[in-house]
């Protein structure tokens, strides 16, 4: 069942009504554009709901921000400041998920939307490696 | 040793310790050499990205929710999920006269075995052709070596000339024969030490051609002397379709840094037939639109904006020149396909091959009737210029009366005189491959046919005292060449002292 531009296009409108005013997605609105598809043909519904569904995690991915750390009590390189210090963070609106990722070795790296910041011992070992070829 | 901890502490002093950003993205599904991503938000059209174990690709197709991309290198390694990262550069490729005498490939890695290139600059590989200031028309020769070109359908530095033909019709030995001759040409003047003479330095791109042409290709330039002034770009027809359609735009970046820097250059593109068919592939699997023959729209901004990039440059730029040879192969003699005329309308002009001259013995099978350049005499020497003046029109006429006579028995003296002297023409051109003869040494066979020298010579016979009368030229002529070269003109002193000269090659002529 190949998705078609137009279904595309309804997936975004549909995105747009499940938005709220601060620009996140509200979980009622979801049920409701949800409600709505179910009266659909499960032909036209599905291609429909891959979409929506692709455009739901991009829109949840940029409100997201991913910090990767060495060591799970290694606190000293960040701090609520860092955050707000991005430009695209509206800490207000952005949730904070930490995990951590030992080949960094030391330091971090703060995934937000399509953007990663880095800055750990493995990236800088990587450059010096790659410069050395 | 102290120098290698030397090099490599400074590398450590060197490197930044700032943290980066990077725009990244998803892999989603892999196929035939194009990768879809989705994210790369801030990528751009034409920028390198980087797939995970160092394989680079190019961002080629922006849509709303993902990128098409390009992958250059092995595939075999990615997989879907897969993280891609963009570079924020533009792909581009080393350039300079450390590639002289290499084989690179498409992205200006060596294949050669010869080591690293050491060379420091690099030119993206798709870059804005000259404008109209700065160029300047085409006057200076670029000589082929071959005595039916140069003669009848003359090229100039900064032309494009296309080479068109069937297949196996000798295409890539004019190419070749065209380098082979400027490499002599770039010794010759290195020996004068003449402090105005211009090498000619080659690029030769290869483009899905089986390995083992162009493993013959290098043989015959390393055994003819010429590979020290060529460099190969080579994109075989193993290699993935994105590295078969970057390699002419590499090659030709190549080229610009010779003209760019007041040299001459002269790129073969071989071919661009095959060109268009790797990036039919890799629109179709990037799902563009497709029109005529299944090529995309814009097939011919393909090839134009690749060809617009050879130009002479005038003095205030340089005066450096990139000269095109693009060869095109037909199918059935068919000009009128897609690619050929598209091809023949961007060029100045074509050398048609027919196969039916190249299987009656004419080599180079050259068809007068479809070959022209549009540069002309304007690149021809004085001396040249002076012979060469009726040769096309004679063999036209040949061509058209020899058509004729097959019905007719009984034809009149004045007919049977210019089907005499076409018949001892074509003999005239009819030249060994490899083998490119100097312009002073053609400007005399030419004077020698033109002032009758050949006139009592069987017709059959008329390539083998071609051949003698060259070496005599080479022996005892050398000086009335040399004065031929050195002036670029023919002096009526000059023209005594060939006279005399061919009249003592006619006596031990027999």
């Amino acid at each position: 069942m190949a998705s078609s531009s137009k279904d595309s296009k309804v997936a975004r409108l549909l995105l747009i009504e499940s938005t709220g005013e601060d620009g996140r997605v509200g979980i009622d609105k979801v049920k409701d554009v949800l409600q709505e598809l179910r009266k659909l043909p499960k032909s036209k519904s599905i291609p429909i709901l891959r979409n929506y569904l692709k455009l739901i995690k991009e829109k949840e991915r940029s409100y997201q921000c991913l910090i990767e750390k060495a060591h799970s009590n290694d606190n000293s390189i960040f701090s609520e400041n860092l955050l707000q210090s991005l430009p695209q963070a509206e800490s207000d609106h952005t949730e904070l998920v930490t995990s951590t990722n030992q080949s960094l070795i030391a330091g971090f790296k703060l995934r937000l939307g399509d953007d990663v910041y880095e800055d750990s011992i493995s990236s800088r070992l990587n450059r010096l490696k790659n410069s050395l070829k | 040793m102290s120098s290698i901890t030397d090099l490599i502490r400074k590398e450590i002093e060197d490197l930044s310790t700032d943290p980066t950003l990077t725009n990244v993205g998803t892999i989603t599904t892999l196929a035939d050499g194009v990768a879809r991503v989705e994210g790369l938000s801030n990528v751009m059209y034409n920028e390198m990205v980087e797939f995970p174990n160092n394989v680079l690709g190019i961002a080629l197709n922006l849509e709303e929710d993902s990128i098409g991309c390009v992958v250059l290198g092995e595939t075999s390694d990615l997989k879907e999920g897969d993280e891609v990262k963009t570079t924020g550069k533009l792909l581009s490729v080393p350039v300079g006269k450390a590639l002289l005498g290499r084989v690179v490939d498409a992205v200006g890695r060596p294949i050669d075995e010869k080591g690293p290139i050491e060379s420091d600059i690099t030119f993206p590989v798709e870059r804005i052709a000259p404008g109209i200031i700065p160029r300047k028309s085409v006057s200076q020769p670029l000589q082929t070596g071959i005595m039916a070109v140069d003669s009848m359908i003359p090229i100039g530095r900064g032309q494009r000339e296309l080479i068109i033909g069937d297949r196996s019709t000798g295409k890539t030995t004019i190419a070749i024969d065209t380098i082979i001759n400027q490499a002599k040409i770039n010794k010759q003047g290195a020996e004068s030490k003449d402090e105005d003479f211009r090498p000619v330095y080659c690029i030769y791109v290869a483009v899905g051609q089986k390995n083992s042409n162009i493993a013959r290709t290098i043989k015959v330039l390393e055994e003819t002397g010429a590979m020290e002034y060529v460099t190969i770009v080579s994109a075989p027809a193993a290699d993935n379709p994105a590295n078969q359609y970057l390699a002419p735009y590499a090659g030709c970046a190549m080229g610009e840094w010779f003209m760019e820097n007041g040299m001459d250059a002269l790129i073969v593109y071989d071919d661009l037939s095959k060109h268009a068919v790797a990036y039919r592939q890799i629109s179709l699997i990037l799902k563009r639109p497709s029109g005529r023959e299944a090529y995309p729209g814009d097939v011919f901004y393909l090839h134009s904006r690749l060809l617009e990039r050879s130009a002479r440059l005038n003095e205030e730029n340089g005066n450096g020149s990139l000269t095109a040879l693009p060869i095109i192969e037909t199918q059935m003699g068919d000009v009128s396909g897609y690619i050929p005329t598209n091809v023949i309308s961007i060029t100045d002009g074509q050398i048609f091959l027919e196969t039916d001259l190249f299987n009656k013995g004419i080599r180079p099978a050259v068809s007068v009737g479809l070959s022209v350049s549009r540069v002309g005499s304007a690149a021809q020497i004085k001396a040249y210029k002076k012979v060469a003046g009726k040769v096309k029109l004679e063999l036209a006429q040949f061509r058209e009366l020899a058509a004729f006579s097959q019905f007719e028995s009984d034809l009149d003296a004045a007919t049977k005189a210019r089907l005499d002297r076409g018949a001892r023409i074509v003999e005239m051109f009819k030249q060994t491959a490899y083998n490119p003869i100097p312009v002073e040494v053609q400007t005399a066979i030419m004077w020698a046919m033109q002032n009758d020298f050949f006139d009592s010579i069987e017709v059959s016979q008329i390539s083998s005292s071609v051949e003698s009368l060259k070496e005599y030229l080479r022996t005892q002529g050398a000086e009335v060449c040399k004065e031929i070269y050195s002036s670029g003109n023919l002096e009526s002193d000059t023209e005594d002292k060939l006279r005399s000269t061919l009249e003592d090659w006619k006596r031990t002529q027999g």
